[in-house]
This record gives C-alpha cells, structure tokens and sequence, in this order.
C-alpha cells in the first residue's frame, strides 16, 4: 500500500504546493521567453530622454495609436507601425540616470532612436541632459535623432546651448498644433532611416 | 524587470492560495461526501474527523454490508464531481481550469478508500496527478499569458 489510512492535511496540500510552484516557475519561464521573442523579432526605433519631457506622447503623434504598456517595465510602452511594407516597434524606455535602462535592448534588433530633450524651465538642466544623451549613445552606438520638446514654454538660454551642442536639432512642442510641419519632418526623417538601415541590413545577409 | 517580477510574485502567491482554497474544499466535501452516503447506506456511529493528533482527515464508520462500505466509500469522489465541474461555469476565466485540480486532488485522496492494491493505487495516482499537473498549467498559462496578451 502506498498511501496512508488517513490523509494528513498539511501533507496533501504541500504536494500540491509543490507541484503547483514547479509548474510555475516553468511556465514563467517560458512566459518571459515568449516575451522576448516578440520583443527581439521586430526591428525597433527607441525613444529616449529623461521624464516627463513627452516620450509617450511623441510616440503617440507618430503612430496614431496609443501605446501599449509593457510588462517588463513601468513606463516602458510599444507602439508598431508601419513602414512601406515592412513593421517596425518604436519602444518608449523609461528615464533612469546612466544606461541601467538600456539593459533590456541589448537583444533587440535597434535600428535607432530618438532622444528627447526637455527645453521647458521647470526640467533638467541641459548639461545633465546632454550628460545622459552621451551616455546613451556611447552605449547604443545608433544613429540618434536629438529633439527638444516643449519649446512654447522654452527656457531660450537652454535652447541656445542645446543649438551650440554641435549636432541638429529638432525644435518642436507636441502640444501646439502649429508645429505639426516639424513633426511630419520626422516622420520623414524616421522613415528614410529606418528604410535604409533595413535596407543595409538585408543588403548585409 | 521589476514590474514583470512584481506580476510574477503576485500571480504566483494568488495560484498557491488558489490551490489550497480548492484543495481543502475539495478534501472537506470529499469527507463529508463518505459522512453523508454513509448516513445514507445505513452505516453506524460515524465519525467525521477534520483534523487528528496527527493532522489527518478521515472518516470512521461501522457498516452493516459490504456493498454500504462501498457505497460510502466511492460515493465520497462522485459526492465532490459536481464541485469540481462547477468551475468549468467560469468558462471566459483562468480559474476554470481549477476543475482540473480539483477533480485529480479528490481522484487521489479517493485512492485511501480503493482496496490496496499496489499496482491500481499507483495507476491511480499517476492519473490523478497527472490531471493536477494538467490544471496546473492550464491555469497558470491562463493566469500568465491570457491577460497579458503573449498567447
């Protein structure tokens, strides 16, 4: 016989315990697999910048749809589009100090990104924010296209250092309707370099 | 990734404490399943015992046939069935699958009341774990994948 007369509460109910954390910890598993398969099998444009300076609603101009919220991350949203016939995600990464945010786009197929920076006069100032941009492209070593936000609040003295920083940058405000011609500039500028980089690459193999 | 472990935390310990609400409910409708039927079969001095010195559930009846000792005795898994099915009401829920678990958790404490018999004991315990193993998963991928839209 290899069961007892009586059955022992605790004894029953911790086998199943046991079985139900061993499913688990497999099925998570393959869970989290799953997750970055679909996050890698895509080609990605990255927004960067630091809080609040208007990355979800940048990625809400350019792709007419609201962004979906990641798991993996708080903060972290994807939105896809399309490009000619071919689908791209462009992936909105939270704002930490450094790179420790760029660990999860180690794996993915980054073809660049935008960085955004915030003009207004209640943000960052632009030392610290050029200080983080550096970092992040030193680590990605990805075309970046550099925009500075909010520029109907501007603080002029962080706009002039930004213009002097030596690279181009595009000046708009997400929220005023008038600078929409900027927008679809880079709408423009995101589909040229996307293409290309697609094109390269397939080139390439 | 903490917010992916956060989730993972919270789904883990909802599943844990999912498991031992079906599970004890499962094992008090089986006992009292053999305390009813066994009322029923025409069994005497019954005695339903929830928890003993050595935390052990069981049922103590004396039976005047043979056959009303099984009939108490097999009519405790069939008395708990209804419950488990039930869940498969929840049918656009994760939980639907606790059926799974809880008709394999009843199968296998129901395998104390079969004659021991060593090779149908461990072919019964086999096919009931093999059945929790299989809500388990069920449940665990809907838990998982089914609300965050990886399936």
């Amino acid at each position: 016989m290899i069961f007892p007369q009586s059955f022992p509460v605790f004894y029953s109910l911790g086998l199943v315990a046991i079985i139900s954390t061993i499913m688990f910890f497999w099925r998570s598993q393959v869970l989290k697999k799953k997750i970055f398969e679909k996050l890698n099998s895509l080609p990605s444009l990255l927004v960067l910048g630091p809080s609040k300076t208007g990355k979800t609603t940048f990625l809400l101009s350019l792709s007419n749809s609201y962004p979906q919220n990641s798991i993996l991350e708080d903060g972290m949203n994807i939105s896809n589009l399309k490009i000619g016939d071919k689908e791209i995600q462009l992936i909105e990464i939270p704002f930490t100090k450094g790179v420790e945010n760029l660990s999860i786009v180690k794996k993915m197929n980054v073809l660049g990104g935008f960085y955004i920076f915030d003009v207004s006069k209640n943000s960052l100032t632009i030392e610290e924010q050029l200080e983080n941009f550096k970092l992040v492209k030193e680590f990605l070593k990805k075309p970046l296209v550099l925009i500075a936000n909010k520029i109907d609040v501007a603080d002029t003295e962080k706009i002039e250092k930004l213009k002097n920083f030596g690279e181009e940058v595009y000046m708009i405000s997400l929220i005023d309707s008038s600078k929409k011609k900027e927008l679809e500039d880079i709408m423009v500028l995101m589909k040229k370099l996307s293409s290309e980089i697609l094109e390269e690459k397939i080139n390439s193999t | 990734m903490k917010k992916f472990q956060k989730f993972l935390l919270k789904t883990f310990i909802f599943t844990i404490l999912l498991n031992i609400l079906v599970c004890s409910s499962t094992l008090l409708l089986h006992e009292l399943g053999h305390f009813f039927l066994g009322a029923e079969a025409g069994c005497k001095n019954i005695k339903l015992v929830l928890l003993d010195s050595e935390l052990g559930t069981y049922t103590e009846m004396n039976c005047p046939k043979e056959q009303s000792f099984f009939f108490a005795s097999l009519g405790a898994f069939i008395f708990v069935v209804p419950f488990s099915l039930s869940f498969l009401f929840l049918k656009n829920f994760p939980e639907k699958n606790l059926s799974w678990i809880s008709l394999g958790f009843n199968f296998t404490i129901g395998l104390v009341d079969f004659p021991p018999i060593i090779f149908v004991q461990m072919a019964g315990a086999f096919f009931g774990f093999l059945l929790i193993g299989y809500g388990e998963m069920v449940l665990i991928d809907d838990l998982l994948f089914f609300y965050k839209g990886v399936k």
